[in-house]
């Protein structure tokens, strides 16, 4: 447990390494960009004294670890507010489009797994795995783009973007969702016919069970535990910043915020965004460490 | 190889390609792979006009693109472009950097995982702490800070898609490597002394084969689809460059007056990483006899 912290903490000062050494790379001047093209060379010397800008870059580097370790992330250029606060009003859009996703691509997907394992080798089944096939192979932007097309704009039936009541998180969650429901689908599908082959399902049949009752008390519970880990890591990665359909649909989540950063070289909300993302990233997936024994008894001997 | 392992890699073969051929999934996976690489290569014979010329009559009276029709069959995009003909050579573009990028994110799986698997002591530990590392970051918000600080471009774009890509293949190379070199054969290769670059290439090498081009084959469909996004966020192939996403990124500000300039590109990526797909899980199948859950139940 202690060992997996201490790799969280060293992974996120790796990334804060790389990204700060990556923003320092950046050609543009930030003091320059804040002042604007009008100022004089004075004003802009001025702007990167007060940013500490002109000192050398261990200097620099240190005391950025310094107000890190403070849980200060520094002030916005673009925005002149603190980049916790910026990050933290993002956070909640972020948090609740993740949500989202992962109800509706588990939604999709597992219902479709499931049925395909239980009717296996049907027409149901070769139906349902060639459509698996062919979402996985659209890019989920590209389905985004097309709901907002058919169901918003043609049908009228959902608002086309923006951030606001639920009706707003339905078309990005079922772009996510049927992008990545195929995953779901077939790792399911594949579990289940795994375990439906071994002897405790054999042991349940013979005992005169009925099938549902095999397949669901029996089956299922063991094949949900792949399925929890995808679905941690798919809320870790999608909290962390769905840049992609954030940008489709005008969502305003950390990754729309990064993307923003980036754009307008915004060193510290840039860094800001790529860090906060990194540890949701871990903490998710220590979370899911803590989980798994619970889920799964096997696992609460090993240790 | 000596005679004997090489008599034995042909029979594998042999069998890999027979169970491929009768297999359809992977077969028409197989001839979609061959459509789009012709494609590319013949891009210039087989598009109708310049992807880059912007036509007088590509736009309408008013400036609107035009929708599928004679002229043009697959419509114009916003600059009265010949949408087929940027969609052709967007192929070219696409392709071209899924394969580069793949290529590049495998030779160093290769020399990581091989280097890592065969020699033991302080490299091991290092090389998998690196690995392990690198398939910790996030590496979809890392790879958006390189593109930001890095000149735009196709270059960027392979260097960018190749540079976390590696890692969780070298890993699966090390497994394989560790497995291989506990067989007897490398033993009977080591008695006769062989060296160990001799056991490394002639022997490790070739058993690892299947595994490289079956990851080749579904790592390339990824890497497309990645790149698809990048452009699709601007920060990827440059205008008037064209490739699949780039096409859908301009077209995602006309998507409600004129669909056809992002739905034709979209159609055209998922048949290609389809096609890919179908191919690597059929090649998968036909070298490893055991893994036959997909031949029961259709793709």
């Amino acid at each position: 447990m202690i060992a997996r912290l201490v790799g969280i903490l060293l992974l996120l000062w790796v990334v804060s390494t790389v990204t700060f050494l990556l923003m320092f790379a950046v050609p543009q001047d930030p003091g320059a960009a804040i002042a604007g093209p009008q100022a004089t060379p004075q004003v802009t010397e001025n702007i990167r004294k007060l940013l500490g800008l002109d000192q050398p870059l261990y200097v620099q580097y240190g005391r950025y670890l310094w107000r890190l370790l403070h849980g200060d992330l520094g002030r916005s250029y673009v925005f002149g507010r603190p980049v916790s606060e910026l990050i933290a009003s993002h956070l909640g859009p972020s948090f609740q489009l993740a949500l989202a996703c992962i109800i509706a691509e588990a939604g999709i997907g597992l219902p479709v797994g499931i049925l395909s394992a239980a009717r296996q080798g049907t027409r149901f089944d070769r139906v349902a795995m060639m459509a698996t096939l062919i979402t996985l192979g659209l890019p989920h932007f590209w389905i985004g783009l097309f709901l907002l097309y058919v169901v918003g704009a043609r049908l009228g039936w959902l608002p086309i973007g923006g951030y606001g009541d639920f009706r707003h998180l339905i078309l990005p969650a079922l772009a996510v969702g049927v992008a990545y429901a195929g995953w779901y689908a077939r790792v399911i599908r594949s579990t289940l016919l795994d375990i439906l082959a071994r002897d405790y399902v054999h042991t349940a049949r013979s005992k005169g069970l009925r099938e549902r009752s095999v397949l669901v008390r029996h089956a299922l519970r063991n094949a949900l535990i792949p399925v929890v880990t995808m679905w941690g890591l798919d809320f870790a990665n999608f909290a962390s910043g769905l840049v992609v359909i954030e940008a489709v649909f005008g969502w305003p989540g950390i990754g729309a915020q990064m993307v923003e950063a980036v754009l307008r070289f915004d060193v510290p909300l840039a860094m800001g965004t790529v860090l906060v993302g990194a540890l949701i990233v871990g903490v998710v997936n220590l979370a899911l460490d803590l989980v798994y024994p619970l889920l799964d008894p096997r696992l609460r001997q090993a240790d | 190889m000596t005679d004997a392992a090489r008599q034995s890699f042909l029979t594998a073969s042999a069998r890999a390609w027979r169970t491929l051929v009768r297999d359809r999934f992977a077969l028409a996976g197989g001839l979609g792979v061959l459509f789009f690489v012709t494609l590319a290569v013949l891009a210039p014979l087989v598009a109708p006009y310049n992807p880059n010329f912007q036509h007088a009559q590509g736009l309408s009276a008013v400036g609107a693109p035009r929708a599928p029709g004679a002229e043009f069959v697959a419509g114009t995009d916003l600059l009265g472009r010949d949408l087929l003909s940027r969609v052709i050579f967007g192929t070219r573009v696409s392709l071209a950097v899924g394969v580069i990028s793949s290529v590049i994110a495998l030779g160093v799986a290769l020399l990581i995982g091989l280097t890592a698997g065969y020699f033991p002591g302080p490299a091991r530990t290092g090389l998998l702490w690196i690995i392990n590392a690198v398939l910790s970051f996030p590496s979809l918000l890392l790879m958006l800070a390189l593109v930001s600080v890095l000149p735009r471009g196709i270059w960027v774009v392979v260097f960018v898609l190749s540079v976390f890509a590696w890692a969780y293949p070298a890993r699966v190379v090390y497994g394989e490597v560790l497995s291989v070199t506990k067989r007897e054969f490398i033993d009977a290769a080591r008695a006769m002394g062989a060296s160990s670059g001799r056991v490394l290439f002639q022997h490790v090498l070739p058993q690892l084969v299947p595994l490289i081009v079956v990851y080749f084959t579904l790592r390339v469909p990824a890497t497309i689809l990645q790149e698809a996004s990048l452009s699709f966020l601007g920060l990827g192939v440059q205008p008037p460059t064209a490739s699949w996403g780039s096409i859908i990124y301009e077209g995602a500000r006309a998507y409600r007056s004129a669909p056809w300039i992002f739905v034709i590109p979209g159609a055209i990526i998922a048949g290609a990483v389809v096609s890919f797909n179908l191919l690597g899980d059929g090649l998968r199948d036909a070298f490893d006899p055991t893994s036959s859950v997909r031949r029961r139940g259709g793709p």
